[in-house]
């Protein structure tokens, strides 16, 4: 190990984690070079691909490495939350109606298209402008831009190196959720616990939000197939060699390096501007259902939770370039960080952490904590403890079904499979997870929601 | 003979992959990965069906069976297709040329992302048979 091996976790999460191979794939990623202060996962840590899920590791820049399997397949893999203006009691009676005008708007499922279907000039656009590309084209609003990480794009996209099967399977899926854990899903603000950071957020008891959690499709997916297979080849050439082929790397700033970034920038620019055409597309709903009385949805913030970013951190008491690698990690800037919006300067970004399928999620802020700990990072989700197949073993999705709908959620799935493999019974126990990076310092929590409608592929 | 068996991984789908020769475990590992795909596969007449043709090269044998693996998923995406037949014409140990017949499908049962190097490793027991394990990102 080239620097120590860090696990956030409540003592009694321990055992879980320890039963599977999470902790190993951890030390291998210690050993990667360039890493900076410490490799570290988060309490909804579980078995990756070379890195673990829940993972994030900081490398020198520029010449400390870059892996893809630090990111993972589905690059800038996120969630976003929408506001209404809405009370739980004013939606209720059409609950169920809104599900059914979502499942129908928003396309979900295995391999499913959208309603977009580009051409290879507006898909160049969409890797170049991110979020931008669905304003400029009327599937976004302005407004939303300033409350996406990033902006809604990183600049140093480069669509040239990009695969041509990349495009191939990104031309028709603009605007899509997708399948397995991919959700679209309506929540009322259940409890707050920090007042004055949820009156910045706009948050309060009874209200009606809804979550997104999709990413980068079959572009982001090839994309990272693509950059795998040549870091392979090509990490040799470096003198490198690795535990693990998925923890293939090259140095940031070789050939492949470069090229992989350009690409993962692009792939993360197209599932930003996913995020906001299935924005478009909801508010569409929406409108459908309450009409003018519905009043608007507006954008909390959009938070990606498979991603390298470039940023500066303090490390040995000095500010440091690195790039921080978060696979299944969430970006927590706390209070004064100058990359966050202005109007979350007091009270540090919100980060959005959905639990699994008809459990809690929450809203938390991020802090000057996790700057100074994991790289201004938190926790992403619940984390997976059973296996699809052994959650399909346990639980009978008819039963699922009706159990979450006498709870009085809404369920609208393409498949009863996926329903059994998205049980909560599958997943770590999110207060658990977010207890912990409370009492860590990493995130302070601000709301809690609960689900009144789940709509997935 | 070959056989396909699933085995428990937490967040995706595991398979080992048996065979008496290195030519069933790629037409075994083909199969796993299609039945993740789409359980119920009608049969294909590999005259009739749409083909292409598939050539990898790859550092070793391990590689070589992910990286086919993995350009035949595509292959499935893009075209919306199950490459369910397979003729084999040649296949060294990281080289491999083959004829991927396939027929369309109006859905995929499972959403697999990616064919991982993750716990992959070709290998001849010492009882003559080959077999590897592979991980599907779902």
């Amino acid at each position: 190990m080239l620097v120590p091996a860090q696990i956030y976790a409540l003592e009694e999460m321990i055992d879980l984690i320890l039963n599977d191979n999470s902790i190993e794939q951890l030390i291998h990623v210690s050993m990667l070079p360039g890493i900076m202060k410490a490799a570290m996962v988060m309490p909804d840590v579980h078995q990756g691909y070379g890195f673990p899920i829940g993972g994030i590791a900081a490398m020198r820049w520029p010449d400390g490495v870059i892996s893809p399997g630090g990111i993972g397949y589905d690059i800038n893999c996120g969630v976003r939350l929408l506001r209404s203006q809405l009370h739980e009691k004013q939606v209720s009676a059409q609950l169920e109606e809104l599900s059914v005008k979502l499942y129908k708007e928003v396309p979900s499922g295995i391999g499913k298209g959208g309603q977009l279907t580009l051409d290879r000039e507006q898909l160049t656009q969409v890797l170049k402008k991110g979020a931008l590309w669905a304003v400029e084209n009327g599937y976004g609003d302005r407004k939303d831009l300033q409350n996406i990480e990033s902006g809604g794009v990183l600049d140093f996209a480069e669509p040239q190196y990009v695969s041509e099967h990349a495009f191939q399977r990104g031309f028709a899926q603009l605007g899509t959720i997708g399948a397995g854990n991919h959700f679209v899903e309506v929540d009322r603000v259940e409890e707050i616990y920090d007042e004055e950071t949820a009156r910045v957020f706009q948050l309060q008891k009874g209200q009606i939000v809804i979550l997104i959690h999709t990413g980068s499709r079959g572009l982001g997916h090839q994309v990272a197939t693509d950059y795998i297979r040549i870091m392979q080849t090509a990490m040799s050439r470096y003198g490198l060699k690795s535990p693990d082929r998925e923890l293939a790397c090259v140095p940031f700033d070789s050939k492949e390096g470069q090229e992989y970034y350009k690409a993962m920038c692009a792939a993360a620019n197209f599932a930003w501007c996913n995020r906001e055409v299935i924005t478009w597309e909801i508010r569409k709903a929406w409108n459908k259902v309450f009409g003018e009385n519905g009043g608007k949805l507006d954008l909390l913030y959009d938070v990606a939770h498979n991603i390298a970013k470039i940023e500066e951190h303090h490390i040995d008491s000095k500010i440091q370039k690195v790039i921080v690698h978060r696979k299944g990690a969430t970006r927590a800037f706390g209070p004064g960080n100058k990359e966050i919006p202005a109007h979350f300067l007091q009270t540090g970004q919100p980060v959005l952490i959905p639990g699994s399928m008809g459990t809690n999620s929450y809203v938390l802020a991020g802090t000057r904590g996790s700057e100074d700990l994991t790289f201004g990072s938190c926790c992403h989700g619940a984390g997976r403890r059973l296996s699809r197949t052994a959650a399909k073993k346990q639980v009978e999705a008819v039963q699922l079904k009706k159990k979450l709908q006498d709870q009085g959620i809404h369920i609208q799935s393409g498949s009863f499979r996926g329903l059994a493999e998205e049980a909560p019974i599958a997943y770590k126990d999110v207060d658990l997870v977010v207890e912990t990076v409370q009492q860590a310092g990493i995130a302070k929590k601000v709301a809690k929601l609960g689900p009144l409608a789940v709509i997935k592929g | 003979m070959k056989t396909i068996t699933h085995e428990s991984h937490t967040a995706d789908v595991q398979i080992l992959v048996k065979a008496d020769t290195m030519e069933e475990l790629f037409e075994g590992a083909l199969d796993g990965m299609n039945r993740i795909l789409k359980a119920d596969i009608p049969e294909v007449n590999i005259t009739k069906n749409e083909k292409f043709e598939i050539e990898v090269g790859a550092p070793d044998q391990t590689c070589l069976l992910i990286d086919f693996l993995s350009d035949i998923l595509t292959e499935s995406h893009e075209k919306r297709r199950i490459y369910s037949g397979l003729k084999i014409l040649d296949l060294k140990t990281s080289y491999i040329k083959a004829c991927i017949y396939g027929i369309p499908v109006e859905s995929f049962d499972d959403d697999v992302k990616a064919v991982t190097y993750h716990m992959a490793k070709v290998e001849k027991r010492p009882d003559g048979k080959w077999q590897t394990s592979i991980v599907f990102d779902i």
